[in-house]
């Protein structure tokens, strides 16, 4: 299981790689959208969330989880369901 | 050894523009123009059947290249939107609209974006194996027989086409050793639904498995052929979306140039989309392309094409 530290810097790392930049500024509360991520731009987060944290989601929709807070909810609920 | 010897395609003369409706279906443009890909998608009329997209691509190979009817020994159409409802099967409709005579092998396989690799083992080896000498294998999935016009998520990515793959055994193209995969515990990614009887597609699993297994497979594929990444030339991806193939490339470390996208103005055209890259390349192309379809399955195959 990984901390919600652990979580946001996964997902600040993987929106470096999916936007291509050095740097990335996000609330925990500030949705993807807010900071030009589309939904396709969503599933690749999602890769790159599960590679760095070495995790596998399933079948993992970022509908419904787009800030940090909520996806790292949703992801926690289901690595949790996988014990 | 039989092998692909040309290809000829039917595109309908209709398409839709996604540009002109982005708006509508609350999309940007830039963002049909460089995830989506597709800024037209191509639809078939509504009086044309599966079979009439077949009998077209084989007058477009007949253009090119006069055959003698009787000389073919071997029909298959890989198809899940046969004409009614499949029953009698669609090679038999174009068996019977080509005119051909009784000494002919036809049957149809059911496979989505992953069928023209499958289709092109299957038929090489049931013709090699059987002694038949001149087949023709037909791709043609008019997913617009089974579109919801409201769902956006489908609506923008599928077109309809056909193709005819000449196979024979004197051969442009011969295929090397091959991979085939399937897990159909994901079946429900992509499927048409009972209840609607439309297409469903559930984008983020179609995404992860197409980025997680078949770049596996392709190393596969390449390390059974004894070659390195470096001795293909030119890799044909299914064309799912321009978001799937610049992924897909940019995973394998190709550019554009060795993945190439080719399918802006005519939308993802399922089995087709490969045979309709491979259809440019038969004149002049290189000596190694490997071609990898996946999709509906969920169902994986890749292959590497040799230029004999």
């Amino acid at each position: 299981m990984f901390s919600k530290d652990q979580f946001r810097n996964a997902v600040i790392e993987g929106l470096k790689r999916v936007r291509n930049v050095d740097q990335v500024t996000i609330r925990d509360d500030e949705s993807f959208a807010n900071i030009g991520l589309d939904s396709l731009d969503g599933m690749n987060l999602v890769l790159e969330v599960e590679s760095i944290l070495g995790v596998n989601l399933g079948e993992f929709d970022l509908r419904g989880a787009n800030t940090i807070e909520t996806f790292y909810a949703k992801a926690a609920e289901v690595v949790s369901q996988q014990k | 050894m039989i092998g692909v010897t040309d290809v000829a395609s039917y595109v309908p003369g209709t398409s839709v523009s996604n540009l002109e409706r982005a708006a509508l279906a609350g999309k940007t443009p830039d963002f049909i123009t460089g995830k989506v890909g597709f800024r037209r998608v191509t639809r078939k009329a509504a009086d044309e059947d599966t079979s009439d997209l077949c009998v077209r691509a084989f007058e477009a190979l007949q253009a090119k290249r006069p055959l003698q009817k009787q000389d073919i020994d071997c029909l298959i159409v890989c198809t899940q939107n046969p004409d009614g409802h499949g029953l009698p099967h669609t090679s038999a409709v174009v068996h019977a609209k080509l005119g051909l005579g009784q000494g002919v092998a036809a049957f149809d396989i059911s496979l989505g974006c992953s069928g023209f690799v499958y289709g092109l083992a299957a038929a090489t080896a049931f013709m090699q194996a059987q002694g038949l000498r001149q087949g023709l294998l037909f791709t043609a999935d008019p997913y617009s027989k089974v579109l919801d016009p409201g769902d956006y998520d489908t609506e923008l990515l599928f077109g309809d086409a056909a193709a005819v793959t000449y196979l024979t055994d004197t051969p442009v193209y011969r295929m090397l050793k091959s991979r085939f995969a399937s897990d159909g515990r994901l079946r429900h990614s992509i499927q048409v639904t009972p209840e609607s009887g439309h297409l469903s597609m559930l984008g983020s699993n179609v995404f992860k498995f197409t980025m997680t297994v078949v770049p596996e497979q392709i190393a596969a594929c390449l390390k059974d052929n004894g070659l390195s990444q470096a001795d293909v030339d030119l890799y044909l991806f299914h064309q799912g979306s321009r978001f799937i193939v610049d992924n897909l490339g940019r995973k394998l470390g190709l550019g554009p140039a060795q993945a190439p996208f080719e399918a802006a103005e005519l939308g993802n055209t399922v089995s087709s989309t490969l045979p309709l890259m491979l259809e440019r390349r038969m004149a002049d192309g290189p000596k190694r392309i490997l071609l990898s379809g996946f999709g509906v399955g969920l169902s994986w195959a890749t292959t590497v094409l040799e230029r004999a």
